[in-house]
């Protein structure tokens, strides 16, 4: 074998590019219509957007969004389930709903050359729902055999553990998106209806409709199948809450027989529209964004603690968090919450590095061309941007902002915005192996979930 | 629809053949090699070899640091990854096109160079971080040895599938250096790999390139060829019943089934997605929304190229259901698409969903560039690729009805029950 001798070669600049731009019309009956005309997509994607944000839900019945929303495929009033079921499957439609605390978002995406009856579809399914009473049970059923899974998984149950323990209570954040068990048995039909009655009507609610729309009137279509669709709801969006529990605070879940110790940590952070929002993306990707992040070149390059550990802000339109999480060996769960709570405020202390930020910045502005590369992930945060009040172009502003960072507008977003002395620490795993380290690391207030 | 890719070959003197399809939609190109080893080429007692190598190929190489080829693709924007599996082991990339040449560089060097790094301490690393993994995916999740089960139920211990690509914690401690070297030398050059662009680059370019960063590598003798897994049907049903702390009480069955690439595969995948797979689902129908037996209940394959596939059945029962009615449900809607075959409704419906898959599937250029890829690999002939759909478009009902037939009877299966911690084995269907 030869050794090459071919030097490392050197990257060429970028090609620009810019989050695709897009066009509106709006329907007499108030329903707005957002179009990304992409050539070459010819898997389409749609996204109603529903003013149904979580705080709409009423107090103790928290899961109806999803309930509502999953409902609508339980029968409108010209299909039944089945038959519902069967008319998306024969379009070769992927169809979904979400909802979080901006909105709730029906998706459906098809080939281009079925675009008309899956507008026609949708708009059945937000038209004329019905809400049988058989079929809402049973999803009730269904979400709370589900809320026993996510809580046999460490990971998940890590997640809901967080936000209960970092929310104050009573707080809907503090809650599952898809409610408890306690709050899920109580929602039946009326409850999905009348919620989503009073909310999903088309003078708050938008279409957001990306691919290839070559030879397409959509206008046309859309007005065909909306056209007729009314209602006026109650309006109003979902208020800022004051809701954050201060730390510092670990709990422990005891999870008997746990190979591994599932961690989930939170420390407030900024808003998803706030002008640091660049700045503390880059602290959060030097803290454990790649591979070659602090918490991943310790924890598993160096030590092997684990398959992998990561941290993000996650942030909402009126506040956010810095979020760790990954899980650990058990029998390491607290050398390794050590070393993690010593980086990440060795981080806070001391600032990233130059040689930190500018890999950041070229991997959370440059990779945007490879992120939007398919309709639905134009349409997905072309509604996410619509939903949380932020403007079309939020995409390529950002890319702007984390470009024009520098060391010290970091680090003095990192100081300003991101108490990590207020972290809220979960650690899901055996007690009887991790309670006694983790006790050791000094924190005042500790509590243990049983089993 | 129709969908035909211009995917363009040409093959360099050291055996590496090259793909290139071109797409100038946005500026960016798909880089993915796939080198033909995966876990049925492993031998027994070196389970999880293949997946722990690939772990080892992140940890330098002659011009790379330990590290580096992730912290390199980062910070031009790009994204990476690898995977190993039953066939196959995959790298790949996708770049802004201006980092083309050093995702090819870094390729290269590792292809090469790979020994010129490797270190015990690497190794045990690596091996470390691959337990954990094996924790995370399998050991601290419920269901999470479910495929393994399966696997090694519907194989016989030897054959090509019997086990997981992941290996078991024993193999995995006892892995060596020396294993490391013997199989980079076996498996890692140019001859038993595929690297495909797709993207931002014309074929020319494409074809320069590859030939300026991989020409130089030196061939190696082929590779010895993957034992024949070619087995037929089970003819005894075997059971296993499992008790461990799950949410709810589960029916897993796995079948062996037709290999990717046979005529019957196509047909066989209708029948999965009609059983179990879509929406509107017999299944579905009939286990979740009339009799609420089941919180969810799929049906699918795991198409494998090496003389058979495994088909599976997955249904979470619902509180309170009965995990045997819930079975027998199971068993007559198969029995009933083994009798009857599709409707022409259904036949319909199945191929509008498997088009869209093949679109999804499709739809980037690291989709399509891993697509090409595998086509190359495992058949030979790329152009397989741009036939899908005239494949998926030719299936009829009798096709379906006849592979059920040969495939799905009850004997045909292998089962996995999961009961709750505190509950005894209720009886079970035969």
């Amino acid at each position: 074998m030869t050794t090459s001798v071919l030097p490392r070669p050197e990257v060429s600049p970028a090609r620009p590019w810019s989050f695709p731009k897009s066009t509106s019309f709006t329907l007499p009956n108030g329903l707005k219509v957002v179009v990304h005309d992409l050539p070459g997509k010819h898997l389409l994607a749609m996204r109603l957007v529903l003013d149904l944000p979580l705080g709409a839900e009423p107090i103790g019945f928290e899961g109806a969004a999803l309930i509502a929303l999953r409902s609508l495929e339980e029968g409108t009033e010209r299909y039944d389930a089945q038959a519902l079921a069967a008319a998306r499957d024969r379009l070769g439609a992927s169809y979904g709903v979400s909802c979080d605390t901006d909105a709730a978002t029906v998706i459906m995406d098809v080939p281009s050359s079925r675009l008309a009856p899956a507008i026609e579809l949708l708009a059945e399914l937000v038209q004329r729902p019905t809400f049988p009473e058989a079929g809402v049970q049973r999803l009730v059923k269904e979400r709370l055999d589900a809320i026993a899974s996510e809580l046999a998984s460490a990971d998940s149950r890590a997640g809901v553990e967080l936000a209960k323990a970092y929310y104050v209570t009573g707080s809907r954040r503090a809650i599952p998106v898809g409610g408890t068990a306690v709050t899920v048995a109580a929602i039946n039909r009326d409850v999905a209806a009348e919620l989503f009655r009073a909310r999903a009507v088309p003078a708050t609610s938008t279409l957001v409709v990306a691919g290839d729309l070559s030879g397409v009137d959509l206008q046309d279509l859309v007005t065909g199948s909306f056209g007729e669709w009314q209602g006026s709801g109650v309006g109003g969006s979902a208020v800022q809450e004051d809701d954050v529990v201060a730390g510092p605070q670990l709990v422990i879940v005891d999870r008997p027989g746990s190979v591994q110790t599932a961690l989930g940590l939170a420390v407030p952070a900024v808003a998803r529209g706030d002008a640091d929002k660049p700045a503390l993306d880059i602290a959060a990707y030097a803290l454990g964004g790649g591979m070659e992040s602090r918490l991943m070149s310790v924890l598993r390059e160096e030590k092997g603690y684990t398959y992998g550990i990561g941290a993000r802000i996650m942030a909402e339109r009126y506040d956010g968090r810095l979020i760790i999480s990954g899980s650990v060996q058990t029998d390491v769960t607290g050398p390794a919450v050590e070393d993690l709570l010593t980086i990440l405020r060795g981080l806070a202390a001391d600032g990233v590095r130059e040689e930190e930020r500018a890999p950041a910045v070229e991997q959370l502005a440059g990779r945007a061309p490879l992120q939007y590369e398919t309709a639905a992930a134009v349409a997905g945060t072309s509604a996410s941007l619509l939903a949380a009040g932020l403007p079309a172009d939020q995409v390529d502003r950002v890319r702007a902002a984390l470009q024009a960072t520098t060391v010290e507008t970091v680090n003095a977003a990192l100081q300003s915005r991101c108490p990590v002395e207020q972290l809220v620490l979960v650690a899901v795993g055996d007690a009887s192996k991790i309670e006694a380290p983790l006790r050791g690391l000094g924190f005042d207030d500790v509590s243990v979930v049983p089993a | 629809m129709s969908v035909r890719f211009p995917i363009v070959e040409d093959r360099l003197d050291n055996g590496l053949r090259v793909f290139v399809v071109e797409d100038r939609t946005a500026p960016i190109v798909a880089v993915n090699l796939w080198y033909d080893v995966g876990s049925r080429n492993e031998q027994l007692g070196k389970t999880g070899f293949a997946h722990l190598f690939e772990h080892v190929m992140f940890q330098g190489s002659a011009n790379v640091a330990s590290g580096e080829h992730m912290a390199i693709m980062n910070s031009v924007g790009g994204d990476l990854n690898a995977t190993t599996s039953f066939d196959r082991t995959n790298y790949f990339e996708t770049v802004p096109s201006g980092a083309l040449e050093v995702a090819l560089w870094l390729e290269a060097d590792r292809m090469s160079g790979l020994l010129e790094a490797l270190s015990q301490e690497n190794l045990d690393n690596q091996r470390d971080v691959v337990k954990n993994e094996r924790r995370q995916r399998y050991d601290n999740v419920p269901y999470g040895t479910a495929w393994e089960h399966l696997f090694a139920m519907a194989y016989p211990e030897g054959h090509p599938y019997h086990h997981m690509p992941i290996g078991s914690m024993e193999d995995l401690s006892a892995a060596s250096l020396d294993d490391v070297r013997s199989f980079f030398m076996t498996y890692y050059h140019p001859g038993n790999a595929v690297l495909t662009l797709v993207g931002d680059v014309d074929p020319a370019t494409g074809f320069d390139l590859a030939k300026q960063y991989f020409g130089w590598i030196g061939s190696k003798p082929a590779i010895p060829p993957a034992k024949d897994g070619t087995i037929g049907p089970l003819t005894q049903p075997v059971r296993r019943e499992l008790r461990e702390p799950v949410p709810a009480e589960a029916y897993y069955a796995g079948y062996r089934a037709p290999a990717e690439g046979t005529d019957e595969i196509e047909a066989f995948e209708v029948a999965c997605l009609l059983l179990g797979g879509l929406s509107s689902s017999r299944f579905a129908q009939r286990v979740v929304r009339e009799e609420q037996l089941a919180q969810m209940a799929h049906c699918g394959i795991n198409r494998l190229i090496g003389g058979t596939s495994l088909a599976f059945v997955i249904a979470r029962a619902r509180t309170g259901a009965s995990l045997a009615r819930l079975e027998e449900v199971l068993l007559e809607e198969t029995a009933r698409l083994v009798a009857d075959g599709p409707s022409d409704d259904e036949l319909e419906i199945a191929k509008a969903t498997l088009e869209r898959r093949f679109l999804d599937a499709t739809n980037t250029c690291a989709g399509l560039a891993d697509a090409v890829s595998e086509t190359a690999t495992l058949h030979g002939d790329v152009e397989h690729l741009n036939r899908t759909l005239d494949r998926i478009n030719a299936v009829t009902a009798a096709q379906v009805r006849e592979v059920a037939a040969r495939w799905l009877q009850p004997e045909n299966r292998v089962v996995l029950t999961y009961h709750l911690d505190a509950q005894p084995v209720e009886g079970s269907a035969a």
